[in-house]
């Protein structure tokens, strides 16, 4: 890693891409093997799943974590803009 | 004895503490909306179990784990055969721990009540379908030779769906006498009121769900050739009547007990099989045809006994450090963090 992209607001944003890229690589290079060497990827599908249970469950956990991902990000926002809290007071 | 006697006892152990734990904060929130009257109670109801359910369910996640290193076959005709059904468990446990994380994030009414809306349904859902799940399984699973032939709605047959109705009111009567040594004020004396009415609705079920499995299963069989085991069922109607008869922290074990020998009436009974089939005997999922090798088994237990032990300590400490009821009319700092 550069010194150029560890720094800054560049690298905050970059960092989770970049791992996310990496488990896809490992992923798709991996191919045709789900265990390198042992088991094939063809051979270890469940024989009782249907494309259509896949395709329902990939649906449904992009639509759930794509809405807890906006109210994080609004979280984010709101509370980045409202800066720390002051101290509390004892009482 | 072999490995794989032990890691099915251990496995019925880890459903059996996760059901205990996890009971009481499912209960609490299917209680919330009906025993808290103003926001002050709701955030107790959510405070009393904070620090308490994400623990609880780490018990879940060592199950899980445990099925997978100790029972692959089991694991994957689990996992592949009731798909759906848990993927719709994990949705709603998804829903309650964000619930319960988030709802103190925004002051809005609107905020809380919607989170509070998840933290009851997620709570209830969970509940639900992993009782539906279970009598699912110790009815036995339509498996043959190519796999898996049910469906989302085939689980929900009679037995199923009464062994889910069992499950909600025995994490109910829990988490109302959890509600009621946690939490203070009227609040607490709601919750041990609703644990007595919720009492009178679980009795006529467990009796139900008792009977029905002599007819829907063959659980029983384990039992009639060694009637020892019938302590099981007997120490959870021992535990039944004392959550009924005692008060305080000795009624909240006693249904505590109840939860835990209702599973392992059901895990016994499922003995040597992990997934019965329905079809054909021949096609269950048993610890001899789905254990790992005895070399794994023989790693995992001696993983098992350094780090089970230290997990316990952990988890009793910290429900003694946080032994403190919830005061809805004195909310402290320490609350806001749930």
């Amino acid at each position: 890693m550069s010194a150029r992209s560890t720094s800054g607001r560049a690298a905050s944003t970059r960092r989770p891409t970049r791992t996310s890229s990496a488990w896809a690589a490992a992923e798709v290079g991996r191919q045709p093997w789900i265990v390198y060497g042992l088991l094939k990827t063809s051979d270890g599908v469940s024989k009782s799943l249907s494309t259509g249970q896949v395709l329902a469950s990939l649906a449904g956990f992009t639509l759930y974590y794509g809405t807890l991902a906006a109210v994080d990000f609004y979280l984010l926002y709101k509370n980045a803009r409202q800066g720390p809290n002051p101290a509390p007071q004892e009482a | 004895m072999n490995f794989g006697i032990i890691w099915f006892i251990l496995w019925g152990v880890l459903w059996t503490v996760y059901f205990v734990l996890d009971g009481f904060d499912l209960g609490a929130g299917m209680l919330q909306p009906f025993i808290a009257r103003d926001e002050s109670e709701r955030h107790a109801v959510a405070a009393s179990i904070g620090p308490f359910w994400n623990g609880n369910e780490v018990w879940l996640l060592t199950a899980g784990g445990a099925t997978f290193a100790a029972f692959p076959t089991a694991y994957a005709v689990m996992f592949s055969s009731l798909y759906s059904a848990l993927l719709l468990v994990l949705f709603a446990l998804i829903a309650r721990g964000v619930a319960l994380e988030l709802r103190n994030k925004e002051p809005g009414a609107a905020w809380r009540r919607a989170w509070d809306i998840a933290f009851f349904a997620g709570s209830a859902a969970a509940a639900l379908l992993f009782g539906v799940a279970f009598g699912n399984i110790f009815s036995g699973l339509p498996l043959d030779a190519a796999g898996y032939h049910g469906s989302l709605l085939g689980l929900l047959n009679p037995y199923g769906l009464l062994t889910g109705v069992l499950f909600v009111l025995l994490f109910l009567v829990h988490g109302a006498l959890w509600l009621a040594i946690k939490t203070a004020g009227a609040l607490s004396l709601r919750a041990a009121v609703a644990a007595k009415g919720l009492w009178l609705a679980l009795v006529p079920v467990a009796v139900a769900f008792l009977t029905a499995t002599a007819f829907a299963t063959k659980l029983y069989d384990n039992y009639f050739a060694h009637p020892v085991l019938f302590l099981a069922p007997l120490l959870a109607v021992v535990g039944l009547l004392g959550s009924r008869l005692a008060s305080g922290l000795k009624a909240f074990l006693c249904s505590g007990l109840t939860i835990a020998m209702v599973t392992a009436t059901g895990i016994i009974g499922l003995f040597p099989n992990l997934l019965p089939s329905s079809r054909d005997p021949a096609y269950s999922v048993t610890i001899s045809n789905a254990a790992s090798s005895p070399y794994t088994l023989k790693i995992m237990t001696a993983v098992a006994l350094c780090f089970v032990p230290a997990v316990i300590c952990y988890q009793l400490w910290s429900y003694r450090v946080l032994r403190q009821a919830v005061d809805p009319s004195r909310p402290s700092a320490q609350d806001e963090v749930y």
